[in-house]
């Protein structure tokens, strides 16, 4: 087939609807990185979580809205939960975490397929969002704007907390020095439950957001957080627009090679990681540098 | 008159490393106490042994006559102390304005406080909306000077603020200290005697993690015999 205007623009648009989803999975990854100091290999198993319970809503109620909701809240309340029974205890044993994680994303994968079985989902469609939309006069999945819509909506919003709340400058700081950030008389490990639980509600909102997309199976999350991490290393750990850049740059990049070279498609975020690691070890946008402890 | 700070007889340890042996020190409400001694004295780890940051495993820090030594920061910063570490901590990416801000406890108001920090630091009221990052060396000591100030803290730990500054900025922070210290107590962690002698009252010296004398600055200074024992001056100044 050869290149035309219709194949790019629908390119372009596919890669930043996927790039939407990659930011859900990323920026909770990247926050509870950067704050924490915690790499959370059960965070893409809240993405599955939060897609099965969404969808669980959305057949009872009939309702996709409702669906969101209960998957961004089935995010945040296992991202809470997992914060305040098994990472506390763990915050001085970096090396423990990461078993602890890789385990949980383990156990949160079986846990799927024990509630709602091992069979991919099949795609449902949300009603009156079925069809096709025109954009620069192409034809275009009306579905897939609304998963950047939710993308972008998701962005502000949590940008608008970082920068224009208590919290959000708490977070802000601590991300670059949680030491100093206590001798201000603030209790950080207060702040940690919320972030978790943030990150785990953007992640099941992502989860839930698929469903329409690309259909639901257990080993979902898994091949979200292989790419949020890339996305994560690309941004710059604990730089929340770093991240969002990052996750449109591998969503549309991956769009094109996958029409031009499909070949090279699925060891391209591993190449993109490769060479920014080379280049800028730090990731595109690290934070102005700080303190280093 | 009784201490605001008290340290008696502090171990700490930085993992398996024994780094003070023995520190016992007061603290007189006003005025401005230096830490001296050599650098690896123990110095720095004595101010983290008082804001909590670090937990001595013998001894005990009062202040103001309650027993602070086995609490984190945040709830000794709330009885009263604040920190200013050594190596400024700036939060580079947050406005000026933000980095005050986070020092306020909830519910209070910076404008309530912004009178008295903006005559001691001019510099810092136009550069509110500036990012951290931006400011000079020397402003972004005064910005963490600043944010101490807006804690309400009654004392306030300072890590070597002249560290890596130019001599006249060395000065600027000399001045701004003497003026501070009408305000609020301070404890003064200083290698150079200059800036030292310019701000301090009392003294104590530290020497391989234990306090081997505490006495009137002035007193200190007029006796180069106790300068040579303890302070090897070939090294002090910038470092």
């Amino acid at each position: 087939m050869g290149f035309t205007f219709s194949l790019a623009v629908n390119l372009a648009l596919n890669g930043i609807a996927i790039g939407a989803l990659y930011f859900l999975v990323a920026a909770g990854l990247s926050l509870i990185f950067g704050l924490m100091h915690v790499l959370n290999f059960a965070h893409g198993a809240l993405f599955t979580w939060g897609a099965y319970a969404g969808l669980m809503v959305w057949n009872r109620t009939g309702s996709f809205v409702a669906g969101l909701v209960a998957g961004a809240l089935a995010g945040a309340g296992l991202g809470a939960l997992i914060e305040w029974g098994l990472i506390r205890p763990l915050y001085k044993r970096p090396v423990f975490q990461i078993l602890l994680t890789l385990g949980l994303m383990l156990v949160l994968e079986e846990g799927v397929k024990a509630v709602w079985g091992p069979d991919a989902q099949p795609l449902k469609v949300v009603k009156g969002l079925d069809g096709a939309i025109k954009v620069l006069g192409q034809n275009f999945p009306a579905y897939r704007l609304v998963l950047i819509g939710l993308g972008l909506l998701a962005l502000i919003s949590v940008y608008l907390l970082l920068q224009k709340t208590r919290l959000g400058i708490i977070i802000r700081a601590g991300v670059q020095d949680r030491e100093v950030v206590q001798t201000l008389g603030i209790n950080v490990r207060r702040v940690f439950t919320l972030v978790f639980a943030l990150g785990g509600a953007l992640a099941g909102l992502g989860g839930i957001a698929t469903a329409p997309f690309d259909g639901v199976s257990p080993g979902l999350g898994s091949f979200y957080l292989l790419r949020a991490f890339v996305v994560v290393v690309i941004g710059g750990f604990g730089s929340y627009g770093g991240t969002a850049i990052a996750a449109l740059l591998l969503g549309v990049t991956e769009q094109w090679v996958g029409f031009f070279l499909p070949r090279a498609a699925t060891g391209l975020p591993a190449v993109l990681m490769a060479v920014v690691l080379l280049l800028r070890p730090e990731g595109l946008f690290k934070l102005g540098g700080g303190r280093a402890s | 008159m009784s201490a605001l700070l008290e340290v008696e007889a502090i171990h700490t340890y930085m993992g398996e490393h024994h780094i003070l042996h023995g520190v016992s020190f007061a603290v007189p409400e006003g005025g401005c106490t230096v830490l001296l001694g050599r650098n690896g004295a123990g110095k720095t780890t004595t101010l983290k042994s008082i804001i909590g940051l670090l937990h001595p495993r013998l001894g005990e820090v009062r202040f103001a006559g309650q027993a602070v030594s086995r609490r984190p920061p945040y709830a000794v910063a709330r009885q009263g102390i604040a920190y200013v570490p050594e190596d400024r901590g700036v939060f580079v990416d947050l406005t000026v304005e933000e980095n005050l801000l986070l020092a306020l406890r909830p519910g209070q108001r910076l404008a309530a406080k912004t009178g008295l920090v903006f005559r001691l630091f001019p510099d810092l009221e136009r550069a509110m909306r500036q990012k951290g990052g931006t400011l000079s060396g020397g402003q972004q000591q005064m910005l963490v000077i600043a944010r101490a100030l807006v804690t309400d803290a009654r004392l306030i730990l300072l890590d070597e603020p002249a560290k890596g500054l130019a001599p006249l900025l060395v000065q600027q922070v000399g001045e701004a200290l003497r003026q501070l210290k009408a305000h609020v107590t301070l404890l003064l962690v200083e290698q150079n005697l200059a800036l030292a002698q310019a701000v301090g009252d009392g003294c104590t010296i530290l020497d391989d993690g234990v306090s081997v004398h505490s006495g009137a600055l002035a007193d200190l200074m007029a006796d180069p015999e106790l300068q040579a024992r303890y302070l090897s001056l070939g090294t002090q100044g910038v470092a």
